[in-house]
């Protein structure tokens, strides 16, 4: 048996390997088509046509690295790889970590998240691959409005079923935070008054937003625990109680 | 060779199909083996991790169904084969739509007007984009993971708080704007904590079975609700 050090090192090499394979296939994919079609459009105008999507897209994805890896643990590589991590890999891992009363940042955890992920992706894969083969007799039913405002919502959908789970004191692997939603008060007013201020930009910058209300609430929650204001009650605490 | 013969041509659903996608399911195969077989060394059974399986998979299809309905609209600008990559891999549906939008506007043609030169420029755009996140793992995703383990043993009552804080904030940042924007998003929002609560109700009566599915459900119900709420507010 391969003791944690040992592990964790074997799993974060493994994860690197894949995450620069994939990327390798990701860019290679378009360069073999452009190759044997002859279709290369240029350096210059790729560059100039990605340049205001890299301006949304590395901000965002900076801050997901930050703000999912400690919930992910070494699972992150796979759900980068795979994508669809909020409306997707995001809620399979919570709760996977919830039925299996296991704590964000500890190894179980961190090993159930990646059975999770790994199960998340291979279905998805499967469904598309079916959508794909069904295209023709699926394609009435699934573009027809009704379909797309349901698909539309399905953030909300999500956010509403778990939200009460995730704002609650209970947090996972069974510890009780009380008064851990104080240190989100500063980030929420700065989220609310830019929502008032711009709706587009608190949907648009959500990376940036994700990046500069994240040390707030780190630094705020440590703050105020080391005042007394938050204070924790482990899971086997609980039980003895 | 025009835009759609290119987007549909045989060689890229090879590539996409055996190459991308191939590639894809044989990295997350290494993984769940892996995984697996430490789960077991760490002490899980096997009844808790076919449970896990059960559950991740039961929460994946309505997430996933959305998925596929993202696909259909995106096969009709893109054809098959890259629209069932991309969401394969890496993309969400919200970002290659964005993307392919972005790309297609910038080149100030019509679709139907489009070359195979354009098509190989979405794929390229939609491509280096969204390259962000993989590169920063490479860099910070061991610093990252490390961390959170070191702040949990180092302290275990301020790393339960610490390790939370992620979570809260992105919560906090997604919700607000939905519960401030009212509408359809909050209603079909209200929906799903309404499902949720009379769901969990139902499970801690005793129907023990029903947990595995209370997100599944509360997804169809709300995203069905969706619809009426659109119908209702215009």
């Amino acid at each position: 048996m391969q003791t944690k050090k040992e592990y964790y090192a074997s799993i974060h090499k493994l994860g690197r390997d894949c995450t620069i394979s994939a990327l390798l296939i990701m860019i290679g994919i378009p360069t073999v088509i452009s190759l044997i079609f002859g279709t290369f459009p240029g350096f210059l105008k790729i560059i100039t046509v990605s340049s205001g999507l890299l301006a949304i897209m590395v901000p965002l994805a900076v801050a997901e690295v930050i703000a999912y890896t400690p919930i992910l643990g070494s699972s992150v590589y796979l759900t980068f790889i795979t994508g669809n991590i909020l409306n997707l890999k995001l809620p399979v891992v919570t709760n996977a970590q919830s039925i299996t009363n296991t704590e964000a940042g500890t190894e179980k955890a961190d090993v159930i998240s990646t059975i999770a992920v790994c199960v998340s992706s291979i279905s998805t894969i499967v469904l598309i691959a079916l959508g794909a083969l069904l295209l023709v007799p699926l394609k009435p039913i699934l573009t027809a409005p009704f379909a797309q405002t349901a698909a539309e919502n399905i953030l909300p959908a999500l956010f509403g079923a778990m939200g009460l789970g995730l704002l609650g004191n209970k947090v996972s692997g069974g510890a009780v935070i009380k008064g851990r939603l104080l240190g989100a008060i500063l980030p929420a007013i700065i989220v609310i008054l830019v929502t008032f201020i711009s709706p587009m930009i608190a949907h648009q910058a959500q990376g940036l937003l994700i990046l500069i209300c994240l040390p707030i609430t780190f630094f705020g929650s440590k703050f105020l625990y080391k005042k007394g204001k938050i204070s924790v009650i482990l899971a086997n605490e609980f039980v003895k109680d | 060779m025009d835009y759609m013969q290119i987007a549909e041509s045989p060689i890229l659903y090879f590539l996409v199909g055996f190459v991308g996608i191939g590639s894809v399911l044989i990295i997350a195969t290494i993984f769940l083996k892996k995984s697996w077989k430490r789960a077991k060394e760490i002490g899980f059974t096997h009844e808790e991790l076919v449970d896990v399986v059960k559950s991740s998979l039961s929460f994946s299809f309505v997430p996933s169904i959305a998925i596929v309905i993202g696909f259909f609209g995106l096969a009709a600008m893109l054809g098959v084969p890259w629209p069932w990559y991309r969401l394969s891999v890496v993309g969400s549906v919200a970002y290659e739509i964005m993307a392919s939008n972005i790309a297609l506007g910038s080149l100030g043609k019509e679709l139907a007007t489009a070359t195979a030169t354009d098509f190989t420029l979405i794929m390229y755009v939609m491509s280096v984009s969204v390259t962000g996140g993989l590169i920063t793992i490479l860099f910070l995703g061991k610093k990252l993971q490390e961390g959170t383990m070191n702040l949990k043993e180092k302290d275990t009552r301020w790393g339960a708080v610490g390790n939370s804080c992620f979570m809260l904030t992105i919560v906090v940042v997604l919700l607000i704007p939905m519960i401030i924007e009212g509408g359809v998003s909050l209603l079909t929002l209200l929906t799903s904590a309404i499902v949720a609560g009379i769901l969990s109700i139902i499970v801690k009566k005793g129907a023990k079975w029903l947990s595995n599915f209370i997100l599944a459900i509360c997804l169809i119900v709300a995203m069905a609700s969706s619809v009426l709420w659109t119908n209702l507010l215009g």
